[in-house]
């Protein structure tokens, strides 16, 4: 058991658990004087960096031959100029 | 050639020209990078159309429950630790009696995502606020839709990863089919972490 | 000629039917993809679409029929070629098949049958009556997804259940199915809409589902090429044609009929 908690997946997880408590905070409270763009953009990010972790470690791709890396790693770009990037011209 | 910790010979096809492990079956990613090619649309087509209808987006995403959504991305990668742990336990012969439990947990959260749901979309259709109200309203219930059929299909695998955690002996091919369903209940989590910020962060 | 390339022949229907497909529907002929029209139209707009565009709708129609036939062909082939993992056991997930081929065939040539309907006389058609016609045939269009989905499904289990050394289909055609079956569902929801993503002639209804229908028939297209190659090379010129059923060890029905 002491294997398993040692490995890497697990404090991602503390991270991930908490970025998300963040992420909630900084999209519904906005702390730091944060407008609702900066806001926005922060928690989008935040998602973003979050997926890449649980590609990575969850997922094990971080062991993976680099096309598949390369894979994932372009759906990230994709899903943020799709998400950032048309909210930025909105 | 990258090792995994604690296994000694990867079940898994290689490639001569790039050395690494493709978890589970190579084919299987196919069908998770296309499903996350509908998403990446889906985010796109979700953007596009809020930019016409700011205001309307921000005042409709404020009638949303947030907390409901926070709860259901904590519960979503909780189990996917437990998935994670689970198949580990079982590739390396790691605490072979507990190994199904972390999938069982694993079940549990999901049933929790699934009721949260229920609880969430009768909340909404309770205050008024239907799929065909508002062009928003349609992209929350779709997109949400949609993952909760994601999600009950993931449910099911997890049920399976369960079931072949209980037996007594697991052939390279039973780990195999393991990483495959272990991988799509990860998208479903991660797939989730992006639709909570977009729909319910998003302003 | 011989029976090898007429099999390959077929093989390439599949294209030769998404070509046709898409040449008839494009904004030069039918003008259905993307749509002219939407479900927001008025009856008037509708009228003047339909007569304005009288001949070029007309053309699609034609081209459209004559495409779908080679839709039977395709989906026959991967039938025929798949129905060999089911050796010995009831062919259930092949005869599965040839009814999807059935219901999808039928649709397809449906939906060009009433574009051609629409267009015959719109000029003395009421312009109300002509724009739920119009509805009718986006209804055809994109509605019947589900049916292509159990398709996708059957042979996708073939695929991947077939563990003979030399499998028909390589094992990654499987995943393609099924990615097909699952995500082109998108498009059923259309009669929930008329606007949005999933109106008619929203992303999610129309773009998204052809995309994923396009990708699927090429390659599934392109592998039927191949694996009627693959099959018809195993098997000798002096293969027995006089006895039932095919497939049988003809080493066998040469003793018995000795």
């Amino acid at each position: 058991m002491s294997t398993l908690i040692r490995s890497a997946a697990t404090p991602v997880w503390l991270l991930l658990m908490a970025a998300t408590v963040a992420g909630y905070a900084i999209g519904e409270d906005r702390p730091f004087g944060l407008s609702p763009g900066q806001a926005s953009v922060t928690v989008l990010a935040l998602a973003l960096v979050k997926i890449r972790f649980i590609v990575r470690y969850f997922m094990e791709i971080r062991h993976a031959p680099l096309p598949l890396k390369f894979a994932f790693d372009a759906w990230i770009v994709v899903a943020g100029i799709s998400t950032i990037g048309i909210y930025l011209i909105s | 050639m990258p090792s995994i910790p604690g296994v000694a010979d990867p079940v898994a096809e290689r490639h001569p020209r790039f050395p690494g492990n493709v978890p589970g079956e190579a084919g299987i990613y196919i069908f998770i990078l296309g499903d996350m090619l509908l998403y990446t649309l889906l985010f796109g087509s979700f953007m596009v159309d809020r930019r016409g209808n700011v205001n309307l987006y921000n005042a409709s995403a404020d009638t949303l429950h947030v907390t409901f959504g926070m709860i259901n991305a904590l519960l979503l990668l909780t189990a996917s630790l437990l998935v994670f742990w689970g198949v580990r336990s079982v590739r390396e012969n790691l605490t072979p009696r507990r190994a199904p439990r972390f999938f069982v947990g694993a079940i549990v959260c999901s049933l929790g995502f699934i009721g949260n749901k229920y609880f969430e979309y009768a909340g909404l259709i309770c205050e008024g606020h239907t799929p065909v109200e508002n062009a928003f309203y349609t992209y929350y219930f779709v997109l949400t839709g949609i993952h909760l059929t994601h999600l009950v299909a993931g449910t099911l695998v997890l049920i399976f990863l369960w079931r072949v955690a209980s037996k007594k002996a697991r052939t390279r091919t039973d780990i195999r089919a393991m990483e495959s369903g272990a991988a799509f209940w990860h998208v479903v989590d991660l797939l989730w972490i992006m639709l909570f910020a977009l729909l319910f962060l998003v302003r | 000629m011989n029976l090898r390339r007429a099999h390959v022949w077929m093989g390439w229907t599949g294209v030769i039917f998404t070509i046709g497909f898409l040449l008839a529907c494009i904004p030069p002929l039918a003008w259905t993809i993307p749509p002219r029209l939407g479900p927001t139209a008025t009856p008037m707009e509708v009228k003047q679409f339909y007569i304005e565009h009288k001949m070029n709708i007309r053309a699609g129609a034609w081209i459209g029929m004559v495409a779908s036939a080679f839709y039977y062909a395709w989906g026959a082939s991967i039938a025929a070629l798949l129905r060999r993992v089911e050796n010995g056991r009831p062919p259930i997930l092949t005869y599965t098949q040839l009814g999807a081929v059935g219901v999808a065939v039928f649709n397809s040539v449906l939906y060009f049958f009433w574009m051609a309907f629409c267009v015959y006389r719109p000029e003395e058609t009421d312009a109300e009556l002509l724009r739920a016609f119009n509805d009718f045939q986006f209804i055809l269009l994109e509605f019947e997804v589900f049916p292509l989905s159990l398709w996708a499904v059957a042979i996708g289990l073939l695929i991947i259940l077939d563990k003979s050394p030399r499998p028909v289909f390589p094992r990654w055609t499987a995943w393609v199915n099924f990615w097909f079956a699952g995500l082109v569902m998108t498009g059923q929801f259309m009669i929930f809409f008329h606007t949005g993503p999933l109106a008619w002639n929203g992303v999610l209804a129309l773009y998204w589902p052809a995309f994923v229908f396009f990708v699927w028939i090429c390659i599934m297209s392109y592998m039927t090429v191949v694996g009627s190659r693959k099959e018809n090379d195993v098997v000798g010129e002096d293969v027995d044609q006089q006895t039932y059923p095919a497939g049988m060890d003809l080493t066998q029905a040469h003793a018995s009929t000795n």
